[in-house]
């Protein structure tokens, strides 16, 4: 095996290495011994399908389309699901040269396409039959109740209960892989864990809060990871890459602000009335609107059907969203550390679909861009959120590319298969 | 706020049949998931016909914008839209079929011809000739241009029904395959055991083969304004569900009704077999995310459509005898013979009234806009309100037009029922959710009717079958001929 890439949803560089030091992921502790482990840089916004979107493909969203988790069709207010056919840049296991590939679990990988290998899509993975490549494969994941994702309304039945069934879905999906890894000499390995995402959102409180009921689950659900972790170590020879990364940071979430609800509060965004307003429902006179997490769009001519604001006046008012959005507050705090524009953020053959703006969220502080704006403060069973900085990457031994200093998910695959990425480079 | 101001153009992705429900999911949380529709988070669906569109939020895409759903004059209508009639070979199911068949409709028919065999056990016949199914089927498709499919089967066979919804996979399910007498559901325990587990049991395995096999298809199912029954209080007639604003007073205190079922007060084990059907279709509703819109249908009368209109061999079945036919249709068959029109009791009995071919506009505006997922509601499909004394005495002044003198007779009531009430019955939701616009009147139906009815091999089909018009049937179970107690000559 050339390469096993091993994926750690949601997992920050400096808990992981503080797990592995504390005893909690032993296995990670002499992992972590015989490599580099450094912060890196999630996509923008950092959100989980665009960052791995980056991570196998070494583009940002600007080169592989995928901005967040939805997206306006073009020339149209549909809102639609960024998937694997919206994904257009080719993965490292879908490139001439990636040989015989294993892919499981990994973001934004749904429905599964095909590929010289086999592929078990990650979320958002709505329906088992059509995640998985190729077809023959889905009767004995299906037997195994294999899951294509926790449920995750299980949380209101308790924290309990949602860690059992987080638990249930890794412990499926690693017999998964060690079944199939068996099966064929394979080139490339990639697994994700994506339960440690579902974990932090859901308990990031109780893992800050050692007194509370659930700290210890947190921690005993790491330590199930390492354990799985430690059975893939156990099976990896020296000559094998083997790298692990996360796709963001977390920290602690005391409020998610609807930025739609200021938008329309400030004039910028104008919505018919409706039930169930949808993007569709936005009037002429709408100057901007978001989108999840802190993707704010002008509302331009000839991008969207009812678009009015045209080239000429766009420079001013993404002046004036800026100085805005850095100015106001909600509950006596600020809403956005740092406002980012489009252009200067990506780079490739789709930036023109990029967001004029993408607004970092300040501490505390989850952003949505929902349009139902009958709450700027949204309830929600969330607390843990997602952070720009300091995700991980780790690389095992010496025999890799250049970790820059400033590490974006982007660059991973020039670290881990530099002679592959050059090769491409060069034939490109 | 729509451009064509269709019923249902605004409407959206997540009423329509064709779009497959794939799961909530949270997009604050990376995209968790869930996978009930009853789950909380961003709705995300998949559209079968247009799957290049991907996973899409369903309330993004309305009728008025989406290529699959044409504007028809009934509202805009699915392209092709697949539709299963139970009961196709009945009064309503095959001018339902032509309606829906000539607006692009993919019309699937199923019945098991037991109204042929009960109205001839009664030793009746439908007055206006009718061809076989086969003919019918043909004559659509050599005169109209349009494919109406037929299968033979009964309801009542949950197997072969289950396999016709999974192969057909309706996107919209008519339920008109019940038995539509209450005299018939009266007459004796074989009768009404037949009625009940016909009507009961045939509807509710209906419910479990489309849960299994076709959730996503709305079902229309027709009841009878008859499930109300007619309240003493004047309690409004409500469609269905109380109103927002309904109130429950007592000892001192209020609880809101808003939303509950109304009472029901049935005047039949007919009327009670839909009264249960409705519980049933409520029910599944709720427990399974079906959807349905369930009929209070008024008294229907007329034989006249679009359709039916175009030539005799697309003619419906037409009934006047005792347990088959309804009012208006036999007066008028009554009055065509020179029989004295037959008033129960007093005549002061109120009921809602509705034309074939308004009933049929309204079922096919309802088709044309599904409810949501797990939606259970009710409409009142009812135009006017007469009192039987009042419906004799128009029809009476009508065929005069037609030098027809006529009689009214009033006989014994051979029903238990309130023959002195209020009755205030709400019929709004058609003319303003759905954009109903009534095309019919009585009195122009009733000339309609006279007109076909005096067609000599018409009117001598209707005296070869006489006997079946005078009532024999009670409520009470006792036998014996109902007293005429009174006779009279009605004014012009």
């Amino acid at each position: 095996m050339d390469l096993f890439l091993l994926g750690i949803d949601g997992l920050p560089r400096w808990m992981w290495q503080q797990l592995a030091d504390s005893g909690v992921m032993p296995n990670s502790q002499k992992l972590l011994r015989t490599g580099t482990l450094v912060p890196m840089k999630s996509a923008l916004p950092e959100v989980s399908s665009a960052a791995w979107a980056s991570i196998v493909t070494g583009e940002n969203s600007g080169g592989h389309n995928v901005f967040g988790f939805t997206d306006l069709l073009d020339g149209s207010y549909t809102l639609g699901f960024t998937s694997s056919r919206t994904f257009r840049a080719a993965p490292f296991w879908s490139r001439p040269d990636a040989g015989p590939s294993l892919i499981l679990n990994v973001p934004q990988t749904y429905p599964a396409q095909p590929l010289n290998g086999m592929l078990v899509s990650g979320f958002v993975a709505l329906d088992l039959k059509r995640a998985v490549y190729p077809a023959d494969a889905f009767p004995w994941l299906n037997e195994q109740k294999y899951s294509v994702d926790a449920d995750m309304s299980l949380v209101e039945k308790g924290k309990s209960r949602f860690v059992r069934e987080l638990l249930d879905v890794m412990r499926i999906r690693c017999e998964a892989l060690h079944h199939y890894w068996d099966a064929e000499p394979w080139q490339n390995v990639m697994y994700v864990f994506t339960g440690t995402d579902r974990l932090n959102h859901y308990l990031w409180e109780d893992f800050e809060d050692s007194s509370s009921p659930h700290h210890q689950e947190f921690l005993d659900f790491y330590h199930e990871v390492d354990r799985e972790i430690g059975r893939i170590l156990e099976r990896l020879d020296d000559r094998t890459t083997l790298a692990a990364v996360s796709d963001h940071g977390f920290a602690r979430q005391l409020r998610s602000v609807n930025l739609n609800c200021l938008l329309a509060e400030a004039g910028y965004l104008q919505l018919k009335p409706s039930d169930r307003p949808s993007y569709g429902d936005m009037l002429p006179e709408t100057k901007a609107f978001a989108m999840d997490p802190g993707r704010i769009y002008l509302h331009r001519e000839g991008r969207y059907p009812n678009g009015r604001v045209t080239d000429d006046e766009a420079e001013e008012l993404m002046q004036e969203l800026t100085q805005w959005l850095g100015s106001v507050s909600v509950a006596g705090a600020p809403v956005t550390a740092e406002v980012v524009r489009g252009g200067d953020a990506y780079s490739g053959p789709f930036s023109h679909r990029a967001p004029d703006l993408i607004g970092m969220p300040a501490e505390n502080v989850a952003l949505s861009g929902r349009l139902n704006l009958s709450d700027l403060i949204e309830p929600t069973l969330i607390n843990g959120r997602h952070t720009y900085e300091e995700s991980s990457f780790f690389v095992r031994g010496e025999n890799h590319g250049e970790i820059p200093a400033d590490m974006k998910v982007e660059n991973v695959l020039d670290v881990i298969l530099p002679a592959r990425e050059q090769s491409l480079r060069r034939a490109a | 706020m729509t451009n064509t101001g269709c019923h249902n153009a605004g409407q959206t992705c997540w009423s329509c049949p064709a779009v497959e429900f794939k799961g909530h999911v949270d997009f604050r949380a990376c995209g968790q998931a869930a996978f009930r529709k009853a789950a909380q988070g961003q709705l995300v669906v998949e559209c079968r016909r247009r799957p290049e569109i991907g996973y899409f939020d369903p309330n993004s895409i309305t009728f008025e914008s989406c290529s699959e759903w044409k504007e028809t004059p009934d509202g805009y209508l699915l392209d092709g839209m697949k539709v299963l009639i139970l009961g196709m070979d009945g009064y309503l199911g095959w001018p339902l079929a032509l309606k829906l068949a000539r607006q692009g409709c993919r019309v699937l028919g199923i019945d098991n011809m037991m109204r042929r065999d009960l109205v001839a056990e009664r030793g009746a016949d439908s007055i206006t000739p009718i061809g076989s199914m086969e003919e019918r089927v043909a004559a659509a498709r050599e005169k109209l241009d349009v494919e109406i499919e037929f299968r033979e089967l009964d309801l009542m066979d949950r197997p072969a029904l289950a396999a016709l919804i999974e192969e057909f996979q309706p996107e919209s399910i008519v339920q008109f395959a019940e038995i539509p007498s209450a005299p018939y559901s009266m007459a004796d325990v074989e009768r009404a055991v037949s009625t009940v587990q016909n009507n009961v049991v045939g509807t509710l395995g209906l419910l479990f083969a489309v849960r299994d096999h076709a959730p996503d298809a709305s079902i229309i199912k027709l009841g009878t304004m008859g499930e109300y029954g007619s309240p003493l209080t004047g309690r409004p007639l409500f469609e269905g569900l109380f109103p927002g604003d309904a109130v429950l007073q007592y000892q001192g205190q209020e609880w809101s009704l808003g939303g509950e079922l109304t009472p029901r007060d049935p005047v039949s084990f007919y009327h009670v077999s839909k009264v249960q059907g409705t519980f049933s279709v409520y029910e599944a509703c709720k427990y399974w995310w079906l959807r349905s819109y369930d009929v209070m249908q008024g008294v229907i009368y007329g034989n006249s459509s679009a359709e039916l209109d175009l030539d005799p061999a697309f003619n419906t079945r037409f009934d006047i005898d005792e347990w088959w036919g309804t009012v208006v249709n036999r007066f008028v068959a009554q009055a065509v013979i020179g029989m004295p029109l037959t008033i129960y009791g007093s005549g002061s009995q109120k009921r809602g009234y509705i034309t074939l071919r308004d009933a049929m506009q309204c079922i096919t505006r309802l088709i044309a806009a599904p409810p949501e997922p797990g939606q259970y509601d009710v409409v009142n499909q009812v135009t006017d309100v007469f009192s039987v004394r009042e419906i004799a005495q128009m029809v009476a002044t009508i065929a005069r037009e037609f030098d027809l003198e006529v009689e009214v007779q009033r006989i014994e009531n051979p029903r238990v029922e309130s023959e002195e009430h209020p009755y205030e019955v709400i019929h709004e939701k058609l003319a303003d959710r759905f954009g109903f616009e009534s095309e019919s009147a009585f009195a122009d139906e009733v000339r309609h009717l006279f007109r076909v009815l005096l067609q000599p091999e018409i009117r001598a089909r209707i005296i070869n079958q006489q006997d079946t018009l005078f009532p024999k049937t009670r409520w009470s179970g006792e036998h014996g001929e109902l007293e005429v107690l009174e006779t009279w000559k009605p004014a012009a």
